[in-house]
């Protein structure tokens, strides 16, 4: 029977744009809070609800996750679980010694060595000097610096900054972990580590994780808690479903057309499980369906042996699939007039995610290829799918097993 | 197991605030004096002169007065000292008194990025505030003994009574920047004045004058908490009278209650300040 060890009821905060009027209303909140009056609940002029009416529990064991665009309202959260500052409205409950993989290095004296602010930045911690003499090798080792750890912190990357940070904080055995977008820098082998050591807490802790990576996301996280300035727009169990609302929230669906005079791009179409899509819908294919492709053009003049190259790109924008054998299936010399290309991928295999699809026209005469259009990021589509990754290419073969005696 | 609970209510009775205090005090020892240390061997890093710098400000500020007087274009009357010692002794008493002011708004800034990130208690603040100004205390008593003696006041025993005036003095400096530190820390405006008035109040103290014996000069005598200290401990370490114990234990009852008083404003007005400051 789990515990639950947070508990946040009705919570919810204001801002307050203007510098000068956020420092006068600071003077005025101070009195108020000395004499012992509640918070008004009224926006004043230039305040702004920076979180609105927000209730969750997190028991011991769970691992959610809040994700949500920049400015939604997730570090301010944190805050406030974290004690820092206080709710305008509702209340939060905390159960236990509360830890943070916040700001790595916190403490840190950039003209000590790294070895001597592992003292600082455990205090600031809660570790006391006995605590750490205790751990120090351990630390040196997990932080990987080497000989540096002798070298004056000013002289750290960032990268080996944020390194000795975690080997410090990783240390830490609470009962909850807030952690903020820490897993953003660093490399492969450090966000690796980061997620050994939170698999390792997660038994005996309640975990919140702030990322903006959708694979730690849905790698980590029993829960997800999706923000939209300030509010809650969904609060899920299925973090896949969590994960792709998310995704549709992002409508970058500017796409980059170059083209000739000589052709005309109508219409692009895309047809998954009988449902017919335009660009400027909320494209949802699911894993394993079919998807069919058609490219309307309009002709104004003779194209010659036209072909169709796609290429799909990832949410990075890195491409990483294409479709290059059109000219295998379609051989007309010329063409003139309007004409529809169409192809069929029988089994979408991406892992879930956003893609993007870009689609290139050639024609070729006389042995040399001419590109008549190039449309960059020509449509937006998601991809439902249990299963998430770090790919965006997932096989689902069939297995057998032989135990052979 | 511990549960902490955060809520728009205010509803915390006096008790609970001055128990959650005195924890914030005990949990946050450690964390204080390793802030101190590590700004301690910090600022010798990368200094040539290191903590030469402390004493520049209080010598010079003596030096110019002995150098006026000993041009007798100011003529200071019945120093009950002979009055080289008398100005150093008072300008470095006065100069911690001045340090002391400053300290609370000084380190509470220091650790603004800080407090806005994580949770640690904010007492431990000011408990290095304490730390700081105690270790300038010992350096310029280190620097002050050889002066006096030079000039003429061997250390004897009666030293060791400056101390305890000194050290309420300390005490009554950082209360008066603790209650500074509310508005201090939203509005930059006090950080800024403070160096500004500093030297002005040292004028209205006994530093590099006397108090005389028949004027009644209110501000000086009975409104400067810093009066009393200065004059008690200075009184020991020259030999002269002091008569001013009713003003002294009347200034460190004031402190108390102020300090109590600037514990509170501060515990409760600190996530108020780093909401609307800190990064």
């Amino acid at each position: 029977m789990s515990d639950v060890l947070i508990k946040v009821e009705g919570v919810s905060k204001k801002f307050c744009k203007n510098l000068k009027q956020s420092l006068a209303y600071g003077f005025r909140d101070i009195y108020d809070s000395v004499i012992g009056k509640k918070p008004s609940l009224k926006l004043r002029k230039d305040e702004f609800w920076a979180i609105k009416d927000i209730s969750f529990e997190v028991k011991r064991g769970e691992c959610l996750g809040l994700i949500g665009h920049n400015g939604a309202g997730k570090s301010t959260l944190l805050k406030m679980l974290n004690g820092l500052i206080r709710p305008d409205e509702g209340s939060i409950e905390m159960r236990g010694k509360v830890g943070a993989l916040i700001e790595l290095g916190a403490g840190f004296n950039s003209l000590l060595t790294g070895r001597e602010n592992i003292y600082n930045n455990g205090a600031v911690l809660g570790f006391s000097k006995h605590e750490i003499d205790g751990k120090l090798n351990e630390i040196i080792a997990f932080s990987e610096l080497g000989e540096f750890i002798d070298m004056p912190v000013q002289n750290y990357s960032s990268g080996m900054k944020v390194r000795l940070g975690f080997a410090i904080a990783a240390q830490m055995e609470p009962d909850i972990l807030l952690i903020d977008e820490v897993l953003a820098v660093g490399d492969m082998g450090f966000v690796l580590k980061c997620f050994n050591q939170m698999d390792r807490l997660l038994q005996n802790t309640a975990l919140i994780l702030v990322s903006h990576g959708m694979p730690q996301i849905s790698r980590m996280c029993t829960h997800v808690i999706l923000m939209d300035h300030g509010k809650v727009l969904c609060n899920t169990d299925d973090v896949s479903y969590g994960i792709t609302e998310y995704y549709k929230r992002f409508k970058t669906q500017i796409g980059d057309y170059n083209g000739s005079d000589k052709v005309e791009l109508i219409v692009i179409r895309l047809i998954s499980n009988d449902s017919i899509f335009h660009k400027e819908d909320d494209i949802l294919i699911n894993y394993g369906d079919s998807l069919k492709i058609e490219i309307e053009i309009l002709c104004k003049d003779f194209v010659y042996s036209p072909s169709i190259q796609i290429a799909f790109f990832d949410k990075e924008q890195r491409s990483f699939a294409a479709i290059s054998n059109c000219s295998d299936y379609v051989k007309f010399d010329k063409v003139t007039g309007k004409i529809v290309f169409s192809t069929q991928i029988d089994n979408v295999p991406f892992t879930q995610g956003k893609y993007s699809i870009t689609i290139m026209l050639l024609e070729e005469k006389d042995n040399i290829r001419n590109t008549l259009f190039r449309y960059q990021s020509a449509v937006y589509f998601t991809v439902n799918n249990k299963i998430h990754g770090w790919t965006p290419i997932q096989f689902s073969p069939e297995w057998t097993l032989n135990v052979e005696n | 197991m511990e549960i902490r609970h955060y809520s728009s209510n205010n509803n915390k009775t006096f008790s609970q605030i001055l128990y959650e205090i005195m924890k914030g005090f005990i949990e946050g020892r450690e964390l204080a004096s390793r802030l101190f240390i590590r700004d301690l061997k910090a600022s010798f890093r990368k200094s040539f002169l290191g903590f030469f710098w402390m004493f520049i400000p209080p010598f010079a500020t003596a030096g110019i007065w002995i150098f006026l007087s000993s041009q007798k274009a100011v003529s200071i009357q019945k120093t009950p000292m002979e009055y080289n010692a008398f100005v150093f002794c008072g300008t470095i008493i006065w100069s911690l008194f001045a340090e002391g002011i400053s300290k609370p708004i000084q380190r509470y800034q220091s650790v603004m990025g800080m407090m806005s990130k994580l949770n640690f208690p904010r007492e431990a603040v000011i408990l290095t505030s304490f730390y700081d100004i105690i270790y300038s205390f010992i350096l310029k008593l280190l620097v002050l003994i050889p002066i006096l003696w030079f000039l003429g006041y061997p250390p004897g025993f009666n030293f060791l009574f400056a101390i305890p005036a000194i050290l309420g003095m300390l005490f009554v400096s950082i209360s008066l920047g603790l209650l500074l530190c509310p508005i201090g820390l939203l509005y930059n405006d006090i950080g800024r004045a403070l160096p500004m008035l500093l030297p002005f109040l040292m004028y209205l103290s006994p530093v590099i004058y006397p108090i005389q014996e028949n004027t009644e000069f209110p501000v000086l005598k009975y409104l400067n908490p810093a009066t009393p200290f200065i004059e008690n401990a200075r009184s020991f370490m020259g030999g002269y009278d002091f008569n001013m114990y009713s003003e002294l234990v009347f200034w460190l009852i004031i402190s108390l209650i102020s300090f109590i008083i600037g514990l509170i404003v501060m515990k409760i007005s600190l996530p108020i300040i780093v909401e609307r400051s800190g990064g």
